[in-house]
């Protein structure tokens, strides 16, 4: 279960079932199932700059771009970006299409980045570029030599519109300079995870740093200079961060906070516990651990922009909204809060009618 | 925690080293650890990826090269391993022919910290698709070390199937080397999947051409 963000009002799941759904935020109930995608999806998100936008990457190689203001109608996307591969590459009879991973829109709304997996039978991972004025001409740019394993990642800079980031399974962060024709003078600076890299993003205040990390050993941070990506540190395992209070297993998201200006690291436990963590210059330190809301892996979390309410989504099929107060400022960070969930509503009344593909319970 | 007894995999790589040195081959069989999972659906479930650092080298020909400042590749010179300083970089002028040889030729590379930003620049992306972007080295870690350490780290996937495999060392390692390596692999890998030993269908033990040894 993924899941994704148009807080204050509207809230997104994606479930195996290859369906979007959209909840009423205030009441976790669902409003609206959005039918499209004939593969398993990988990725949603809002539009930058446009909340009522909803952009989906899934497995069948297609990205498309949802207006929630009137999905419910069931007209289907308000924009579809299918076939990612060139003609002359579509998959023959039994080779597996590219599934996208990932994808993103710039702040101007012009370009659409998305990401594929990496393909056995072309050997390439893609990371493709498209004009949204006019999709139907194919991809303006294929950048194919950048990374050797799956794109996960794949985000435009908040405020650079011709600034991409990427991270892959090789462990590489690679950020691109759009404006360059070539790809290779488009790569202007790699970071080195050594591991692999399923969740990066940026922070900041101008978004002058980046982050990375892998969802079970390491975590990264780098600042961003003009020749390149500066190592600010590294925490090899973060599951050494287990305390009695906490049982670290994986890591789920991260989450900048603009108004306080700083970066949150959210993991969790094979139990369901969520934990909070306030990420310093080197120090990681644990906020809050979230008890009782969820009995299996939690999947994603999703702040909202004031930080007064986070909303969770779990493999056992819930979703459960907690409210906190704000995290508490740096001098009394030692000193966990433990929250009671808000209220939580069971996402499907059985999983395993919505859940086909799930295997027989044990 | 662990399920499987110390003493049952010692024995398992007593069979291994015995079936190895009955037949001799060509070149140096490789030890790998094989896991099947069960109760894991790739599909739903998440998928994993990762390395591990192994406490005994198991790819010691492996050739790394240094891509240094001055310091670094008079240090590479002294420690036997090969180097390439920044002009010799620049020499390579872009072109992708010579950067994919490059790659080719050496299986790992490290860079001097103050150089390593100088690299997509100087190369451009043709190391990253051979999954070889160097890793940083800087002037308080001993490049042997460093090298040693690139040697001894092992990269694992679990993909669509329920079954992964690791090359846990080769069979000119002696016993007690290769059972902590497999001990740590093991308690690893174990220790990433969700349910634990309950996730475990199987593990076996296997040389490059040698009969799989079940451990679990």
């Amino acid at each position: 279960m993924a899941e994704s963000t148009d807080i204050p009002k509207k809230l997104v799941s994606s479930i195996p079932n290859l369906r979007v759904i959209l909840y009423d935020a205030q009441r976790l109930a669902p409003v609206h199932k959005l039918n499209f995608h004939a593969g398993a999806i990988k990725h949603i998100q809002p539009m930058t700059g446009h909340p009522h936008l909803l952009l989906s990457a899934a497995a069948d190689s297609c990205v498309a771009m949802w207006d929630l203001r009137t999905a419910g109608a069931g007209d289907g996307p308000v924009q579809r970006i299918a076939a990612l591969v060139p003609s002359f590459r579509q998959p023959r009879r039994g080779q597996d299409p590219f599934a996208v991973l990932t994808a993103d829109v710039n702040g101007a709304g012009q370009v659409l980045a998305a990401g594929t997996n990496f393909s056995p039978d072309f050997e390439e991972a893609i990371l493709a570029l498209y004009d949204l004025r006019q999709v139907g001409q194919g991809p303006v740019r294929q950048y194919v030599e950048s990374h050797g394993e799956d794109i996960t990642q794949a985000k435009f800079h908040p405020l650079q519109s011709g600034v991409l980031r990427t991270g892959s399974e090789d462990g590489l962060v690679c950020l691109f300079d759009l404006n360059q024709e070539c790809e290779d003078d488009a790569v202007t600076a790699v970071g080195n995870t050594e591991s692999s890299v399923n969740l990066a993003g940026w922070f900041g205040p101008s978004a002058e740093y980046v982050y990375a990390a892998s969802p079970f050993d390491n975590f990264t941070l780098w600042g961003i200079r003009d020749d390149g990506l500066d190592l600010i540190h590294r925490w090899a395992d973060t599951r050494q961060l287990s305390g009695p209070e906490c049982l670290t297993d994986y890591i789920v998201d991260c989450h900048y906070n603009p108004h306080s200006q700083r970066l949150f690291l959210t993991t969790g436990s094979n139990k369901g516990q969520i934990q909070n963590f306030h990420v310093g210059m080197g120090d990681l330190r644990l906020c809050q651990a979230l008890d009782g809301g969820h009995s299996e892996v939690v999947r994603a979390v999703l702040w909202s922009p004031d930080q007064s309410v986070l909303i969770s989504g779990g493999e056992d099929a819930q979703l459960s909204a907690w409210t906190s107060a704000p995290p508490p400022p740096e001098s009394e960070m030692a000193a966990s809060t433990s929250t009671q969930p808000l209220w939580h509503e069971s996402a499907g009344s059985t999983s395993s009618a919505r859940n086909p593909s799930r295997f027989r319970p044990y | 925690m662990s399920k499987v007894a110390v003493a049952h995999v010692r024995e398992s790589i007593q069979a291994v080293l015995k079936n190895a040195e009955g037949k001799p081959r060509k070149f140096t069989e490789t030890v790998e650890l094989q896991i099947g999972l069960k109760n894991y659906d790739p599909q739903r479930d998440k998928r994993f990826s990762g390395t591990i650092k192994l406490p005994n080298v198991p790819r010691p020909n492996m050739g790394v090269c240094v891509l240094g400042d001055a310091q670094h590749c008079d240090e590479a010179k002294e420690a036997g391993l090969e180097s390439m300083s920044v002009d010799d970089l620049k020499k390579l002028n872009k072109n992708k022919k010579l950067i994919k040889k490059m790659a080719r030729k050496h299986d790992a590379f490290l860079a001097s910290e103050s150089l390593i930003k100088q690299i997509p620049r100087l190369l451009g992306p043709g190391l990253h698709k051979a999954g070889k972007f160097p890793t940083p080295v800087s002037h308080h870690e001993r490049l042997s070390d460093k090298a040693n350490e690139l040697r001894a780290t092992i990269k694992f996937q679990l993909k669509k199937v329920l079954c992964l495999g690791v090359a846990v060392g080769h069979v000119k390692m002696t016993e007690d080397q290769l059972l902590s390596n497999v001990m740590l692999a093991i308690n690893f890998l174990v220790s990433l999947l969700k349910k634990h030993w309950q996730n475990v269908r199987s593990l076996y033990l296997k040389s490059t051409m040698g009969k799989p040894e079940r451990l679990y």
